[in-house]
């Protein structure tokens, strides 16, 4: 499944039962995935944050802390794993309050093997990409913090759709002065457009320079 | 009594006698006299002994002056009056105040109706004695008339009948305890001869058969025509065999009146020998058990009814759980999927996995007689025959139940303890009854804590033996509680709170608690909640 050189990822199993929580062991591991299980909802919270797992197969109804309340908790203190949902029972309202809190899968026990390895899949790729997104945009921030003060400003001023005259004005400095900034900017940043650089600024969420607004 | 005794002398004596002279005819009158008293001394002596043994005594009035006159009062009346000769003849005043006074006005008109009507007349009055003896005497008395017709004496005797009044009383009592006992236990009782003619037959059983005792012994065929066609031939075997065989035998056969009344009776025959051996008589007893019969019919359909109540309040409660059960068969179903497949991915990797296609194959099995079990509780829990009584281990027994459960305790968010006594003492009991109890006393519980939202909902389930040498199981929630005032009621057959409820849950519990010899009953805690408990007699208690 996962890339050969790196460990497979880890899925993570809460459900009460023995019996689902062991067969659910075996099919994941049977899959090629890395198992870990936990007999409720505490235990699982409980587990140490390092190497968080890549999904997590969550029974609807655990005693204490139920299936819900869990990916409430865990939205709370951002643990973003993409969750697939097991029931005993088909419950439409559980069902459509897990989605919308972002819940990959949705299965009623028992369910199709390749529904659940196809669910675990998909959360697995997820998270892929939300690791990937997570560390691109952990580059992207240190990339940013790599420029100068005036270097920041300049962006700010370059991305908010100010010509290089109206910057050296706002900063009273030399448009040269500018043009030399605007380099570094382009090149610490590693953006190979102006529409590259305004997309990043979006994603660090720069505010635009008030004078565009108008 | 009373005649001139006949002469010694031959009749031809009376020319002799004319020859004879004065002084001989004096001395053989002394002679005669002297032989008459003798004669007489003799009569009255065996005429006393008499009377003293027939308890009988005589007396004679003289009517002839202007009040009568007591002229005779035999030796035999004073012993029974209880005079003393010595004193003379009693007085009419002394005799009167002999005479129990409720039975002087019957013994004064019988004396004025032999007078006056000059007739005999006899009647039986009772006596005091000075001592506070009581007897009963019967009287007869005869008047003597003359020529003129007129009462001149009025001769009687008096006999003292206390003691066969005493007997027949005796008699007569035993005679009517037996009929009341008869006619309470609808037990006849019948002497017949070999051919089952009756030779003598009680009240009652004729009461029974339908006969008027007034038409006297029924005919040997006419209790025969009163017999159940159908068991005829059944009771005829019966005496047969009590006749030739010379055993008891006994029979349960129907009998019909001619107004179609069938009455259902047991008869028991034991034949009567001679010192030879042979059959004199059959002597026997017939019971009217229509009324048991009734009585054990009735009580069979109430058994059933009861049955039936029960296994409607277990299939309610089943269907009730349907959720929770099928939850319950789900999870090892779900297991035996996930592992067969995880088995037959491991045994079709490119490089087979044995050692884990085991591992998942043997938790196939496990999850799958796991599965076999739940659905075999609900089996027996639904079944309508009754199992027989074992010897259980109660914390088993409630744990299968709360295994079922469990699931609906977990979506009503009730916590489920089990605190269970260890080397709790076995009991004796019907294990699907008595998982009716529990079933029903947690349902109820979970049922009471759900409107509760301040507080936790707990359930708690407990085992001990207690001091009274009982297994004492309790069920207690945090629930919203009884009032003190319904706390009685909630067992009483269609007393429910819930809306869908039959209200039978806690009624049909207690007759199960209670069959079992045990109690159960609930009280308020001091905190929220209920407390149900019930006890059980230990194993071989």
């Amino acid at each position: 499944m996962a890339e050969s050189q790196e460990l497979e990822p880890v899925i993570a199993i809460v459900d009460d039962d023995p019996s689902v929580r062991e067969g659910l062991e075996s099919l994941i591991r049977s899959a090629g995935w890395r198992a870990e299980t936990f007999a409720s909802a505490q235990a699982f919270l409980a587990r140490p944050r390092s190497e968080p797992p890549s999904c997590l197969v969550l029974d609807l109804q655990l005693p204490g802390l139920s299936g819900l309340d869990l990916q409430k908790r865990m939205a709370e203190v951002e643990l973003e794993i993409p969750i697939v949902f097991l029931t005993g029972h088909g419950n439409i309202p559980s069902s459509v309050q897990a989605m919308k809190a972002g819940a990959v899968e949705f299965l009623t026990k028992p369910f199709e093997e390749e529904e659940l390895l196809h669910a675990i899949e998909e959360a697995v790729e997820r998270d892929r990409h939300r690791r990937q997104q997570h560390a691109e945009m952990r580059e992207l921030r240190d990339r940013y913090e790599s420029l100068t003060a005036r270097e920041r400003q300049v962006m700010q001023e370059v991305v908010s759709g100010l010509l290089n005259k109206q910057i050296a004005g706002e900063l009273n400095i030399t448009e040269f002065t500018v043009k030399i900034h605007r380099a570094h900017v382009m090149s610490k940043m590693n953006a190979d457009s102006l529409a590259d650089l305004v997309r990043m600024a979006e994603s660090l969420g720069i505010r635009l320079h008030k004078r565009s607004a108008e | 009594m009373g005649s001139v005794p006949p002469s010694s002398d031959p009749p031809s004596s009376e020319n002799s006698r004319a020859n004879k002279t004065t002084e001989q005819k004096v001395k053989l009158l002394l002679e005669i006299t002297d032989e008459l008293k003798d004669r007489l001394a003799q009569e009255k002596l065996y005429l006393a002994e008499a009377q003293a043994l027939s308890h009988t005594g005589s007396w004679a009035w003289d009517m002839t002056g202007d009040n009568p006159k007591l002229v005779h009062w035999s030796e035999e009346m004073f012993r029974i009056w209880g005079f003393d000769p010595k004193d003379g003849l009693p007085t009419t005043e002394e005799i009167s105040r002999r005479i129990v006074p409720q039975d002087l006005d019957s013994v004064k008109e019988g004396l004025e109706k032999s007078i006056h009507q000059k007739v005999d007349t006899c009647d039986d009055f009772r006596i005091m004695l000075p001592d506070g003896t009581v007897k009963h005497l019967h009287t007869i008395r005869h008047p003597v008339l003359n020529a003129a017709g007129e009462v001149v004496k009025l001769f009687g005797t008096s006999i003292d009948i206390t003691e066969r009044k005493r007997n027949e009383n005796a008699l007569r009592r035993s005679e009517a305890y037996l009929a009341e006992t008869q006619r309470l236990t609808h037990t006849g009782t019948f002497v017949g001869d070999r051919t089952t003619a009756p030779l003598y037959w009680s009240e009652e059983l004729f009461r029974i058969f339908g006969f008027d005792p007034k038409d006297g012994l029924p005919a040997r065929d006419q209790p025969l025509e009163r017999i159940h066609p159908e068991d005829l031939d059944r009771f005829k075997q019966s005496w047969a065999r009590a006749i030739h065989e010379k055993v008891d035998s006994d029979l349960e056969y129907r009998i019909v009146l001619p107004d179609g009344t069938v009455k259902h009776v047991y008869g028991l025959g034991h034949p009567v020998l001679d010192a030879n051996g042979e059959l004199v008589e059959v002597v026997g007893t017939t019971v009217d058990i229509t009324q048991r019969k009734r009585a054990e019919k009735e009580r069979e359909r109430l058994r059933q009814l009861e049955a039936d109540l029960a296994h409607i309040n277990r299939v309610s409660m089943m269907g009730e759980l349907a959720v929770s059960i099928a939850h319950e068969v789900n999870q090892p179903l779900s297991g035996v999927v996930s592992n067969g497949s995880a088995c037959l991915r491991w045994l079709t990797r490119d490089s087979p996995d044995i050692e884990e296609a085991r591992e998942a194959a043997s938790h196939i099995v496990r999850d799958g007689k796991r599965a076999a079990e739940v659905i075999a509780r609900i089996r027996a829990l639904t079944t309508r025959t009754a199992t027989p009584r074992e010897k259980l281990d109660l914390n088993e027994t409630i744990r299968e139940v709360l295994a079922l459960i469990g699931d609906k305790a977990k979506r009503k968010s009730v916590t489920v303890q089990a605190r269970f006594a260890d080397d709790l003492s076995p009991v004796s009991g019907d294990r699907v009854q008595l998982q009716q109890v529990v079933l029903n006393l947690v349902m109820n519980a979970i049922e009471a804590m759900s409107s509760v939202v301040e507080r936790a909902r707990e359930l708690v389930i407990a085992t001990r033996d207690d001091d009274a040498g009982h297994v004492q199981a309790t069920v207690e929630d945090s629930g919203i509680g009884l009032e003190p005032n319904t706390i009685g009621r909630i067992f009483e057959p269609f007393h429910t709170t819930k809306s869908g409820g039959m209200g039978m849950g806690l009624s049909i519990s207690r007759s199960i608690v209670q069959a079992h010899g045990g109690r159960l009953w609930a009280a308020t805690k001091d905190g929220p909640g209920t407390i149900f408990y019930f006890t059980l007699p230990r194993w071989g208690e």
